[in-house]
């Protein structure tokens, strides 16, 4: 099938990717370039649309976006290129991966990429990577969403997703939805309350949602399971759970009552810093609510108790009964009328002993193949295929030990790097350690639609294309059912292109092309279609969404997809790999004289999704600089007041930024916003400023600092001290020092 | 409790039903019905200009 025309029709329907949301929104064009996007015309979607999406046409559209292939001319990290056509690129690449998989073998190439920001790789990176033989794929959904479906999996064998819209009790572990980020799910609560929804934000900061919430629960940063704990002793103790389903579908809950006894609500209090009283009037209220439903949250995704934290939230689902039911938490399954990246990946064709080398999968297997692929003869029995990459974050090398093994070469080395859509200099802990493993490489190769600080550090830089200049169908990676079309609006500049030509070219380069016969991106679309009977432009034509209708309750029919087909409280696959079968509670490293402050990092801003769009005036214009957050009392005493430039220091790096006082912050916790860098300092200072503020020199990834199953950084609550600083900081621009 | 489950759950099938009526492109009777009652029922939603941008 030949690759669609552009079209200038007003009505050409867009899913955004400028965040990981998808919203979708309508574009318009004019004289073959995108004029402006806007909201949709549908009322039910209208509302979904932030101030980044409508920003589309500004980042688009940049005077900056790569166009043309780029070769390193200078050092490593120098950031001077020359340019090169694609061709050449492409047949430079595919030689010198060639050479270093000869030198070192397979599964010294790793990759790392953000599905998010390129949507249209269709998993081909999977594809070429196992056919290759490397099973070192990393992501930024290890640390986010990714990580907690492959903990999902592990209790009742798929991430479910809320139905938030039509729940009485919503329940928000940290997460705050609100109008410009997460902008859907602030849609879907906002909705649900005005019918009567209960909401309970357990948050340090009273959030934009504690704002509002029924009952805010400041909890102590980084405390969520024991929290979790706390709901289950009063649930458990005042017999407030679903004793049927309890009976017929779940393991443990014996063991499960023995461990939820080891934490009293006293001590619960006493760790997380809420009063009992109200820990339990909290857990009375999600738990005798017609239907309640627990979000996911990026925050639990980031604690040293992250795992347990996940399954605790798992199992006060399934305890309560509300999993799998309307206003509930809802398994998807795949889609019947979409084939699932999680096949087109190939996962089958990666040998058991290439499988065994993934990086990490040795210490912290959760999300890797060694502990997921215990899931898979139970996966294929409920869902039909063995595979379930949920969120593409279930079959992941550990992006600590990646870079490690990048820095040191053990345990063994790893000498071609790939990052595409990611800038992951400044998006996984430990930034020092990043640099350190891409200046120790043979080959890097990045994927970008502008200049970032990761991209300086490749030999190749190839410019990607962006969401209104292809065609596309958005599944929601199997996390929620329905499919979304993205329309092609406009040509890709000069010679941008997307990731699923990027690895279609380079395999058929080197000699897998008999798995890549998909020529065009709507051909891959039409065989991914094909079990609904029509093609991309017959579905596109007819439909700018289609939401498959929901089957509740399927556990009656199949059973679960885990080794004993019921809700595992105590899990078999945990137990199997050493690890404590049931949830725990562990402490993070505690604050002391030296470093006084609980820090919490990867918070996002409106204006921005990670580490992207800075260099985008209208959205920068809305928030200039980085600014971390303090509570009065602890800024004066340290002689603070607002807008005055600090550095944050802990015991692996420091950034600098500015303060703002906020009376909404819990004392003695500083919360740092995410990833960033200075695309003004290009050329001025090095890698654009990524070290100066980037909240990723701070997180140390030592092990006493990482969750023990997944290797989750504890991003959410480490030490750390504020240093005032008596002079803003060298070489900003005017633009930073006044906002 | 089996019949409140399952009118539960037909009423959020029928929503869903609906909803993809919304979604066509080119609609028939049935689905500009099912968008006039989406309409009754949400109502207009007016433009926010919190979402606009200078040109720059």
């Amino acid at each position: 099938m030949a690759s669609a025309k552009p079209t200038d029709n007003k009505n050409t329907y867009s899913v955004c990717t400028i965040c990981d949301i998808g919203c979708q929104l309508r574009a318009e064009t004019e004289d073959g370039k995108l004029k402006r996007m806007i909201a949709h015309d549908n009322p039910a979607l209208a509302r979904n649309v932030c101030y980044k999406g409508t920003a589309a046409a500004h980042i688009h559209n940049h005077v900056d976006r790569l166009t043309r292939p780029l070769k390193r001319v200078g050092e490593r990290g120098e950031d001077k290129w020359e340019e090169i056509s694609y061709e050449q690129a492409m047949d430079e690449i595919a030689e010198r991966l060639k050479k270093v998989v000869d030198q070192y073998g397979p599964e010294s190439m790793a990759v790392s990429t953000s599905g998010w920001n390129t949507q249209t790789t269709h998993s081909m990176d999977r594809r070429f990577m196992n056919a290759l033989g490397t099973p070192n794929y990393i992501s930024g959904v290890s640390l986010c969403a990714g990580n907690t479906a492959a903990v999902n999996k592990m209790t009742y064998g798929w991430f479910p997703f809320a139905d938030i819209s039509n729940s009485q009790c919503i329940v928000l572990f940290g997460h705050n939805p609100r109008k410009h980020s997460w902008t859907p799910i602030f849609n879907m609560i906002n909705a649900a309350r005005a019918n009567g929804a209960k909401v309970i934000v357990l948050d340090p900061r009273v959030s934009d949602q504690a704002e509002v919430a029924d009952l805010h629960l400041s909890l102590r940063s980084g405390t969520d399971a024991a929290m979790c704990f706390g709901w289950l002793n009063v649930i458990i103790n005042e017999k407030l759970y679903d004793k049927d389903f309890v009976a017929e579908y779940t393991v443990g809950f014996d063991e499960l009552c023995e461990r939820v006894n080891d934490y009293p609500l006293e001590r619960v209090a006493e760790i997380t810093g809420v009063d009992a009283e109200l820990i339990a009037e909290s857990a009375r209220m999600y738990a005798t609510a017609e239907s309640a439903c627990i979000p996911w949250t990026p925050i639990t995704d980031m604690q040293i108790s992250s795992t347990s934290a996940i399954r605790l939230q798992s199992i006060l689902r399934a305890l309560t009964g509300n999993i799998d039911i309307p206003g509930g938490d809802v398994f998807g399954g795949f889609d019947p009328n979409y084939i699932p990246e999680s096949k087109l990946g190939n996962h089958e064709m990666l040998s058991a002993e290439q499988k065994a080398k993934q990086l990490g999968s040795d210490a912290h297997p959760a999300y890797t193949y060694r502990a997921q692929e215990m899931l898979s003869e139970h996966t294929e029995r409920v869902y039909g295929y063995a595979y379930a990459d949920i969120v593409m974050g279930c079959y992941m090398a550990n992006p600590s030990a990646t870079f490690r093994a990048m820095a040191t070469e053990k345990p063994y080395p790893v000498k071609a790097f790939f990052v595409l859509g990611n800038n992951a200099l400044l998006s996984y802990p430990n930034q020092h350690q990043i640099l350190k493993g891409m200046m120790n490489q043979d080959l890097i190769v990045a994927h970008e639609i502008f200049m970032t600080p990761t991209a300086m550090l490749a030999d190749y830089v190839l410019p990607g294309d962006v969401f209104s200049e292809r065609n596309h169908i958005a599944d929601n990676w199997n996390w929620k059912l329905g499919l979304t079309v993205s329309q092609k609006a406009v040509e890709p500049p000069a010679e941008a292109s997307s990731t699923f030509q990027f690895w279609h070219d380079l395999a058929h380069r080197m000699g897998f092309a008999d798995l890549f016969p998909w020529q065009t991106i709507e051909d891959m679309l039409d065989h991914r279609l094909s079990p609904s009977g029509k093609t991309f432009e017959q579905f596109s034509n007819e439909n700018y969404m289609y939401i498959q209708p929901p089957e509740y309750r399927k556990y009656r029919q199949t059973g679960f997809a885990t080794p004993s087909g019921k809700v595992e409280l105590k899990s078999s696959v945990l137990g199997e790999l050493g690890f404590d079968p049931l949830p725990y509670y562990r402490e993070g490293p505690a604050v002391s004289e030296d470093y006084p402050y609980y820090v919490f990092t990867g918070v996002r801003e409106d204006a921005f999704f990670q580490t992207g769009q800075r260099q985008v005036k209208v959205l920068r214009d809305r928030m200039p600089s980085p600014k971390l957050f303090m509570h009065p009392v602890d800024a004066e005493r340290q002689g603070i007041i607002d807008h005055d430039w600090v550095k944050l220091q802990t015991e692996t790096g420091e950034v600098t930024a500015k303060v703002l006082i906020q009376d909404s912050m819990k004392q003695g916790h500083i919360r740092v916003p995410h990833g960033w860098w200075y695309p003004e300092m290009r050329g001025e200072a090095k890698l654009a400023g990524a070290f100066i503020s980037s909240d990723a020199v701070l997180c140390p990834d030592a092990p006493e600092y990482l969750d023990y199953e997944q290797g989750i950084p504890h991003f959410k609550g480490f030490p750390g001290r504020i240093v005032k600083l008596n002079e803003p900081p060298a070489g900003m621009s005017e633009q930073v020092l006044a906002g | 409790m089996r019949f409140k489950e399952w009118l539960g759950d037909a009423k959020q099938r029928l929503m869903t039903n609906i909803a993809n009526r919304t979604f066509k492109k080119n609609p028939g009777l049935l689905d500009r019905l099912a968008i006039r009652f989406l309409r009754s029922s949400i109502g207009e939603v007016p433009h926010d200009p919190e979402l606009d941008h200078p040109e720059n």
